[in-house]
């Protein structure tokens, strides 16, 4: 085949992780909630799934909710949030919700469709040109109207999907707490997980977003941890499962994936990657001319290479860089399947017409090899491209 | 044994490009779908709403072969979106397809085929090419079926694009494309036509498109002949000549006609069809996909994508003269020429209005 490079739409299914869905999908598994041996083999597994879960990200196993993904994490972090407005708590709705500009679609659509539902505004708040939060914008946001009065939501994301730049989660939670300490954090580690280090995200936010397929794991099984004291409503009602936040048969198999992807990333050893991508962006910066990174190298995590190549399109790059059978990104694909305006790159200032914006992004599967090769097929495309 | 050929091909989701690629690719050709991604606002139908992407990725997969969706958004506004505003904000009537044409499919898309190392485009248009040995150029011709002819819509497209063209369904009547739809199992077999702008909604039409985007000036109805004050129009940026409908008139039983619109005066000249006759149609930006054309030549000429062609004088100078009186052609619209007798298009010209209106 070819050179994988885009691990963060999708990383490879791990073969340990294969093995143990095949191993599984051959077990005779009842309803997790049913009550005789089937169901009890089942149950098992997930309550195992869900206490390794909870042991490698330091939180009780009661704050693990399975979900069908990122996207189904982070619509129920704001949409069961901001639900339980209805309802009433003792630390009062939610009357605000904020989101930084680059957030991924899954929450910036679900923040604008929960904030017209429930009618609580929604702010944005920028990033400078580095694809950071910008420390001020934040603060201005949080202490305007009446901060020790006001519950805000925050979502801000661990690091973006695009770009690959990492926030300082860590100090927006103490920023929010020490503000109000009912205001509620939430942060998308969807992106994040496999390059930052998940006990410290997990410990700086109340509610945590992860998906399994970016790990190495299956597409279509995802976390929303949920702290307690939380009060998060359903958005998907029915039977009950996991303590009313999330119905639906649980899916057993998934969870204990999800858990082997997690556990499987936690064990490995990433610090190699340090110097793979500062060798593979200087090889090609040394190769091509006319190449940059969109944001600095170390304000990025290690998997990721945003790199902006001047006087060749996109979509034609792409489309090369296919037919040599290297596989990366540009933007984010739009429903049509063109590539759309990417708003990521569009918050921090890089969207120039007649340049590409590539996104090569690495994972479990990637080697040196392959990287050394990746250069040679991107300078022989953009060398096409430019003649 | 036919050349093996790199081929992209301009799938927009209808039957036509479908059989275009189904038949490329019975040839033996190395065929890859591409379907433009052009108008980036609501869509009805037309060139490039998501059911149409869609549509031509399930005939790719059909017919196993590779598809792309190719964006230029950009360059679609640049091109044919703002010119087709500005058009009616002078008054004229524009063919947004015709642009469409000759700016993004037969130029920036057959430029980025061959970036991409393809070695030919090919579309679903009703119209033949074939090579003139002698002077060693392409020619573009009619379709054999006539009444499916599609030459004029192509009549401004880059001559340079030619040499790199194929429109496979050159020989084929409609019914004979539909019977290869079906007998292929495509799922466009007996998808209708698209007929309209595709970025112009069928609900809002184009008063809602350009509502926001040019100012509507009322202007005056004066009746050609008695110059009599017949009311007011509110936009007649919307009015085109020749036009009957909406204009609310009806004066001794006879339907009335936008004869002209005369921007200085804000007036709209209306008369009986037969004041609407002219021998001389005026035009601007002639293109030749041939040799230019010498001045005092006879050539036939098309008005609309399905109009008849009249036998007329071409003068250099941008003037055309119908042998005989013909309905007048609008400002903004596209006269094709051709050599009627060999079904040969030379080329084509955008109309401007009679300066003795």
């Amino acid at each position: 085949m070819g050179i994988y490079l885009d691990h963060a739409a999708t990383s490879p299914l791990r073969p340990e992780i294969k093995e143990l869905i095949t191993q599984l999908q051959n077990t005779e598994l009842g309803n997790a909630s049913s009550r005789h041996g089937y169901a009890r083999v089942a149950k098992k597994i997930l309550d195992d799934a869900r206490e390794e879960i909870a042991s490698i990200l330091k939180v009780n196993y009661s704050n693990v909710v399975f979900t069908s993904g990122g996207t189904e994490s982070d619509n129920l972090a704001l949409y069961g949030m901001v639900r339980s407005n209805l309802e009433g708590s003792v630390q009062g709705p939610i009357t605000e919700i904020i989101v930084s500009e680059i957030e991924h679609r899954a929450i910036l659509n679900s923040a604008a469709e929960v904030g017209k539902v429930f009618n609580v505004p929604v702010k944005k708040i920028s990033v400078n040109s580095d694809g950071v939060i910008a420390k001020d914008s934040l603060t201005a946001v949080l202490e305007s109207g009446d901060s020790k009065t006001a519950r805000r939501l925050v979502s801000i994301m661990a690091s973006n999907n695009e770009i690959g730049s990492v926030q300082p989660t860590e100090t927006i939670y103490s920023q929010l707490k020490s503000i109000n300490e009912n205001n509620v954090f939430h942060t998308d580690a969807v992106q994040g997980a496999g390059w930052l280090d998940m006990v410290t995200i997990v410990k700086n936010a109340d509610m945590v977003s992860f998906s399994a397929h970016k790990l190495g794991g299956p597409v279509g099984v995802g976390l929303l941890i949920v702290k307690d004291g939380i009060k998060l409503m359903p958005q998907i009602i029915g039977g009950g499962q996991q303590r009313q936040r999330r119905s639906g048969t649980n899916d057993v198999i998934s969870a204990a994936a999800m858990a082997m992807a997690l556990k499987l990333n936690a064990d490995k050893d990433l610090s190699h990657f340090y110097d793979m991508k500062r060798k593979f962006l200087n090889d090609i910066k040394a190769q091509i001319a006319n190449v940059r990174e969109t944001v600095p190298n170390e304000l990025s995590v290690d998997g990721m290479c945003h790199i902006t190549v001047d006087g060749v399109n996109g979509e034609e790059l792409l489309f090369l860089l296919d037919d040599n059978n290297l596989a990366a990104s540009a933007g984010s694909a739009c429903s049509s399947g063109s590539i759309a305006p990417s708003h990521v790159l569009m918050a921090i200032g890089a969207q120039e017409f007649g340049s590409a914006f590539i996104r090569l992004s690495f994972g479990w599967s990637t080697t040196q090899n392959e990287l050394d090769e990746a250069v040679l097929i991107l300078k022989k495309c953009v060398d096409k491209l430019r003649r | 044994m036919v050349r093996k050929l790199k081929i992209a091909v301009g799938m927009s989701g209808g039957v036509d490009s479908s059989v275009a690629a189904a038949l490329l690719s019975e040839q033996g050709h190395d065929v890859v779908g591409v379907t433009l991604k052009l108008w980036g606002g609501q869509s009805d139908s037309g060139c490039c709403s998501v059911s149409d992407v869609e549509d031509a990725r399930f005939v790719a997969k059909k017919l196993g072969i590779d598809h792309h969706v190719w964006g230029f958004v950009d360059e679609f506004n640049e091109h044919v979106v703002y010119p087709y505003v500005d058009s009616h904000a002078k008054y004229e009537t524009p063919n947004p397809c015709i642009e469409c044409n000759r700016h993004l499919k037969f130029d920036l898309m057959a430029k980025r085929a061959v970036r991409l190392g393809f070695d030919a485009i090919a579309t679903g248009h009703y119209a033949r090419l074939k090579f003139d040995e002698q002077n060693q150029v392409p020619v573009l011709m009619r379709s054999l079926d006539t009444k499916k002819d599609q030459s004029y819509v192509l009549s401004k497209i880059p001559k340079e694009t030619l040499k790199i063209c194929k429109f496979p369904l050159g020989d084929y009547t409609k019914t004979e494309v539909r019977q290869v739809a079906e007998k292929l199992g495509l799922l466009t077999a007996d998808k209708p036509d698209s007929q309209d702008v595709c970025f112009i909604l069928a609900t809002g039409g184009r008063r809602e498109f350009l509502t926001d985007k040019i100012k509507f000036n009322s202007a005056k109805i004066v009746e050609d002949s008695s110059n009599e004050n017949l009311g007011e129009i509110e936009a007649m940026e919307l009015l085109t000549v020749g036009q009957r409908r909406d204009i609310g008139i009806s004066r001794y039983g006879q339907r009335q006609y936008v004869l002209s619109l005369n921007s200085d005066k804000k007036e709209v000249r209306i008369g009986p069809a037969d004041k609407l006759l002219t021998r001389n149609i005026y035009f601007k930006e002639s293109h030749f996909l041939l040799d230019e054309l010498k001045d005092i030549t006879t050539i036939y000429v098309q008005g609309s994508a399905h109009g008849r062609p009249v036998k007329s004088t071409f003068f250099a100078d941008g003037k055309v003269v119908f042998d005989k009186p013909q309905r007048k052609v609008a400002p903004g619209q596209i006269i094709a020429f051709y050599d009627e007798e060999n079904s040969v298009v030379l080329g084509s010209a955008t109309v401007i209005a009679n300066p003795h209106d």
